[in-house]
């Protein structure tokens, strides 16, 4: 009995591992081989270790290339982009959730309508909207922090999310804060914020992930390389440099790891808001 | 929701003008905290889909200004092999990464809904292609599957393979490797939500089952899959707006080709609007696919508020 036990225990863990090759082999392959020289690479057969960990490959993204540059560009459009989402969000949940007023659930819908349209579908319009922008010179927001950040910073989804939180949360709360003289900015200030931590983090990890994997849109509207996001970047490098697979593939670990790095550090957040997204969000 | 519009007082008695007022500023200061989120969806998602709208009657190519050509472009579209072309290769993309993926998913969902010592570490780990950008995916799959150096080739050959396919240069195999990547990351990203599913089963019911004798894929087949049924469907339909907005991983390993057979439909209308400047074609092929998407998403919302206890 115990040594069946064993051996079926065997077999889980030797399925378990072979998923996970699949899922993690690419990674170490893009690492293993980032730190090779070029000369290594062309070597036949290929070796899964380096002869020697060869770190210059980094040492030239950095120094070479444009990407630190759109490092910055996508670290300044995912950081203000989640400010204004977590923010604005937030106020209209609150609102959505715990306020009356005439229209209410009108608006609501109109917010969860905007949540149904496929943003691959929005770029040509936008483009000529961000072109064609008011008292903005001829380019108009083409090119700029502003247009990389504003048209898609605010969610219908987050909304959606903070509001379902939000609704959890007993009324008599902001009943007894009327009483003591709180105004509603107070409420949701004092009282709705703190006790909706989990739900607002992940909203802000998600908006600023989102941004910071974001292809489409800066592909449409970045126009010069100043301007370029860290995917438009790697996009361009890689057609540059696509036969130095070492310095691609540095140049790709660089753009992956910091979002790695996040979700190790959150990833108790990350287990919660998941297996809550393919509820509706209720058990977040 | 009307019953909250009206006034509160009882009619036989005069309003106090004072109440009046105080409801009136209360109101607004509630109108102010919906006012900024939706500012920014009215200019930016719905003042967008008018102006789409409008711009798909219109034939417009930069510099020049736009020249209205009422259904010219929609009749231009059944001419276009190339946009036909790209639809079906969508649907194709589609239906293969939604199934391969939706199914894996179950396959290690269920994998992993058992108590062994260190799972919680696999379910940390398989969630990695989620969170990397479809740009640096393609990169590394690009480098595995190419002809020359590629590992993957190389493993093939150690295999007794005598001539293993050039992946990205030939039709079939080209949207097959699309399709995998697609799925790669969809399984990824489903197993949590099924996993979740997997949890909220019943005990009880396998209990029960396990009694009457049933084999544990029985169990699968009449317990476990009729459970996780709607987050399934749910998981479809998510999918399914996913993959028919593919194009960052087209873009990186095969550019739409060879022969256009990895040509997909946002990739097609980018190029018509932004490589070829038919700017008024391509909204009108954005408009084109508007209602089927619409209804996708619509179905989605539609499941996933019907859950809600």
């Amino acid at each position: 009995m115990k040594k069946q036990k064993i051996i079926k225990n065997f077999i889980f863990y030797f399925l378990l591992s072979l998923v996970l090759f699949v899922f993690l082999g690419p990674y170490i392959w893009m690492v293993m081989t980032a730190v090779k020289s070029q000369g290594e690479v062309m070597m036949w057969p290929p070796k899964i270790l380096p002869a020697e960990f060869y770190w210059e490959n980094f040492l030239r993204i950095w120094q070479e290339t444009n990407l630190p540059r759109a490092f910055f560009n996508s670290f300044i459009v995912s950081l203000i982009a989640t400010i204004i989402n977590v923010f604005l969000a937030s106020l209209a949940a609150f609102a959505f959730a715990r306020l009356k007023f005439p229209g209410r659930d009108k608006l609501f819908l109109v917010v969860l309508a905007t949540m149904m349209i496929p943003t691959g579908l929005m770029v040509v319009p936008l483009f000529f909207m961000m072109k064609n922008i008011p008292f903005a010179g001829p380019d108009g927001w083409l090119d700029s922090y502003t247009g990389l950040i504003l048209p898609f910073a605010v969610t219908g989804f987050a909304i959606f999310l903070m509001r379902q939180n939000f609704l959890a949360i007993p009324k008599e709360l902001d009943e007894q804060a009327t009483i003591d003289g709180c105004s509603k900015f107070q409420i949701y200030w004092k009282i709705i914020l703190p006790l909706n931590k989990p739900v607002i983090a992940l909203v802000a990890i998600f908006s600023f992930l989102t941004h910071w994997n974001e292809y489409l849109w800066p592909l449409t509207i970045a126009r010069s390389q100043e301007m370029y996001t860290i995917q438009i970047a790697l996009k361009a490098f890689q057609g540059q440099y696509n036969i130095d697979w070492p310095l691609v593939m540095a140049g790709a670990t660089t753009a992956a790891l910091p979002m790695i790095i996040l979700y190790f550090i959150l990833q108790p957040l990350f287990e919660q808001g998941l297996g809550g997204l393919g509820s509706g969000g209720k058990e977040l | 929701m009307k019953a909250e519009s009206v006034t509160q007082h009882n009619p036989s008695t005069r309003p106090k003008p004072r109440k009046e007022f105080h409801k009136l500023k209360d109101y607004t200061s509630s109108y102010l905290f919906v006012l900024p989120a939706l500012s920014f969806l009215t200019m930016f998602s719905i003042i967008p889909i008018i102006y789409l709208i409008w711009l798909s009657f219109y034939s417009y190519s930069l510099p020049s200004p736009p020249e209205f050509t009422g259904l010219g472009n929609y009749t231009q579209m059944l001419k276009d092999k190339l946009f036909i072309k790209s639809i079906g290769n969508t649907l194709v993309y589609t239906a293969g990464s939604m199934v391969i993926g939706l199914s894996g998913a179950i396959a290690v969902a269920v994998l992993l809904n058992r108590k062994l010592k260190g799972i919680r570490l696999f379910k940390v780990f398989y969630f990695l292609p989620t969170i990397t950008s479809e740009v640096i995916t393609a990169m590394i799959f690009l480098w595995v599957f190419d002809n020359n150096l590629g590992i993957l080739n190389y493993i093939l050959k150690v295999a007794g393979v005598e001539n293993p396919p050039a992946w990205l240069l030939q039709p079939g195999t080209a949207m097959l490797i699309l399709i995998l990547i697609g799925a790669w990351r969809g399984t990824a990203y489903n197993i949590p939500i099924f996993l979740a599913a997997l949890q909220a089963v019943p005990q009880s019911l396998y209990e029960a089952a396990r009694i009457d004798g049933a084999n544990a894929w029985k169990q699968f087949w009449h317990i476990t899959l009729p459970s996780i049924m709607h987050i399934l469907v749910y998981c479809m339909v998510m999918s399914v707006i996913g993959s028919f907005q593919v194009v960052a991983v087209v873009d990186i390993l095969t550019n739409g080709g060879p022969m256009d057979s990895t040509m997909v439909a946002i990739k097609h209308i980018w190029q018509q609007a932004f490589e070829f400047n038919y700017v008024g074609y391509g909204a009108a092929l954005s408009f084109v696919l508007f209602p089927f998407l619409l209804f996708v998403t619509w179905l989605q919302l539609k499941l996933s508020s019907g859950k809600d206890k």
